[in-house]
């Protein structure tokens, strides 16, 4: 079984990286998105000689981290199990000897792997433009990578509800960008969470994305 | 025993119904009206394990609503079906383990990737033995010709090439009951030949159940010995492929090559019992049932009006019975 689902996601990341196009453009993608952020702050710092009590390094080296978790944190399924159950090839996922949920959490599994792959290489590449020096210790490192690891069946779960949603309606979309404006604010993606009102902050404790 | 079995099986449809223009459109968001449609309605029948049967029926019978409820795609509104001792809407996973299913118009196979990328995830998924699937592997490369098909892109293969390949991954794991919706739509006589000649060998040499629908009657004479019909839901034949035509093949068409023929045969012959098709100066051709006559007194009335040189009698085929039972609706 485990096996099935590794397969799975062996499948979907070759999927993805039998167009080299894929690879290059998500990773355009994010350095674009880190750039506008990364901007805006240096705009905000440049303006009022401050940054919410940040230094600019911090600034950067926090947005790098988000360009390197986007992918990670936002990418999922969803799309595609939605569309399999409106076009009908839901089929074959039924048909197979593996239950729904574990079938869809191996392209999950594969989905993720190559938003990591992504992730990471636009990372390295912000590093290089921003000049940042990352000295972290390994302890921290694999507690970062931990963190990260839990988080994928919780992500995975929210993809599933948004994705079987594809069950009642045909605008997924719709859906799609609710959940991921959820997950960018209370995973202080777009900016962290310190800085938005108490009771973000607070509810965000509760919902662990 | 029976490998199949159903049990007055239903399938009720809800559809919804709007009401004309668009306020009927809007209306229905706050009040929406339904109505069922029964698209399978109790039928019964036993499979038993090795049978090749075919599943025909007027677009629209209801042969996907039964394939899909006999491998647990669908829920039946009431009714039982039995698949290997499993309901397979209730325990479709291991009910899934022993089937195959080709649904024509869909593909399992992974559009981007190369073909034998499926058949690997295939042995994943259904843990098949690495001796048993390089032997499967090498058998259905040879029979179905796959040889140069395995390493292009799914999206690139033209659709006969596809269905060959999409046939070998449903009988990779050997599967005892293989479900085949519609498995020859579009392909070339040739890729039909070949794929009929597959269904049969497999069968005989590991006794595996097919269930057949297609609407190519050349599938059915050549491969199944057992037919189900079905119109609107109901089955109104289930038997042997003979006997099928043995009840409904009753019309017997007869060519008849003729000599010194005088004036026209229709306006003076006006028998019940036969019916002159064609004529012209040296061909007749009729139609007559069994029941009512033989080719002898058909003869012997013709004959009287000229010379009878040559007969050629050809009992109806599949396709006419169909046409006729189909117009009779
Ligand atoms: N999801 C659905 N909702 C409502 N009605 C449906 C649905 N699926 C099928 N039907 C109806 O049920 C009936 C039987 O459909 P089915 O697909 O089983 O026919 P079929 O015998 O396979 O026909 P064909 O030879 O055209 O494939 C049809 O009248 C169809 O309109
Ligand atoms: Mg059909």
């Amino acid at each position: 079984m485990i096996g099935s689902i590794f397969t799975l996601a062996r499948m979907y990341i070759k999927q993805y990286s039998i167009y080299k196009s894929n690879y290059i453009l998500f990773t355009i993608n994010r350095l674009v998105e880190g750039l506008v952020y990364i901007f805006v702050w240096l705009a905000i710092y440049n303006q009022t000689g401050n940054a919410e009590g940040f230094t600019l390094n911090e600034i950067v080296i926090y947005y790098v981290l988000v360009i390197i978790l986007i992918p990670v944190t936002t990418w999922g399924i969803n799309e595609e199990m939605s569309h399999s159950i409106r076009n009908g090839k839901i089929h074959k996922e039924l048909l197979a000897p593996l239950s729904y949920f574990k079938y869809y959490f191996g392209l999950n599994l594969g989905e993720i792997g190559f938003g990591a792959f992504v992730g990471v290489s636009a990372g390295i590449i912000s590093c290089f433009i921003w000049q940042v020096n990352i000295n972290i210790s390994l302890v921290n490192l694999i507690s970062f990578i931990v963190v990260v690891l839990l988080g994928i069946p919780v992500t995975f779960f929210l993809q599933m509800i948004v994705g079987t949603a594809g069950f009642y309606t045909n605008s997924i979309w719709g859906m799609q960008i609710l959940r991921k404006s959820i997950v960018y604010i209370f995973s202080g993606l777009i900016a962290p969470l310190t800085l938005f009102p108490r009771m973000v902050s607070k509810t965000s404790k509760y919902i662990t994305i | 025993m029976a490998i199949i079995e159903a049990k007055n099986l239903v399938k009720e449809y809800k559809t919804i119904i709007k009401d004309k223009g668009i306020l009927g459109y809007i209306k229905h968001l706050f009040k929406p009206k339904y109505e069922k449609f029964t698209a399978v309605d109790g039928i019964n029948f036993e499979i038993n394990e090795g049978e090749l049967v075919g599943y025909i029926g007027e677009n629209g019978a209801g042969k996907s609503t039964t394939i899909k409820m006999l491998t647990g795609i669908l829920t039946p509104t009431s009714g039982e079906v039995i698949v290997n001792g499993l309901v397979p809407y209730k325990s479709r996973i291991e009910n899934n383990k022993n089937i195959g299913a080709v649904f024509g118009q869909k593909t399992q196979l992974w559009w981007d990737l190369p073909v034998i990328e499926s058949f690997r995830l295939i042995k994943k998924m259904y843990k098949i033995p690495e001796g048993e699937y390089r032997k499967n592997l090498k058998k259905f490369t040879e029979l179905l010709d796959l040889e140069d098909l395995l390493e292009k892109q799914v999206k690139n293969l033209s659709l006969g090439q596809k269905m060959r390949c999409e046939i070998a991954a449903t009988f990779l794991h050997n599967p005892k009951i293989v479900y085949l919706d519609e498995p020859t739509i579009g392909l070339d006589v040739l890729v039909k030949e070949n794929i009929r000649r597959f269904i049969k060998n497999i069968n005989k040499e590991k006794n595996t159940t097919v269930i057949l629908t297609t609407h190519d009657v050349k599938d059915i004479e050549e491969v199944c010995d057992r037919i189900i019909l079905i119109d609107k839901g109901k089955i109104i034949f289930d038997g042997e492929k003979q006997k099928f035509k043995d009840n409904y093949g009753k019309n017997i068409k007869a060519e008849l090559i003729v000599k010194d023929k005088v004036g026209n045969m229709a306006e003076k012959i006006n028998s019940e019992n036969f019916t002159i098709t064609e004529e012209s100066n040296e061909l007749i051709k009729l139609k007559f049932s069994h029941e009512k006559t033989t080719i002898m007194n058909v003869m012997e009335e013709i004959s009287k009006y000229c010379k009878v040189l040559d007969i050629h009698m050809q009992e109806s085929e599949l396709e006419d019975i169909l046409k006729e039972i189909y117009k009779k609706g």
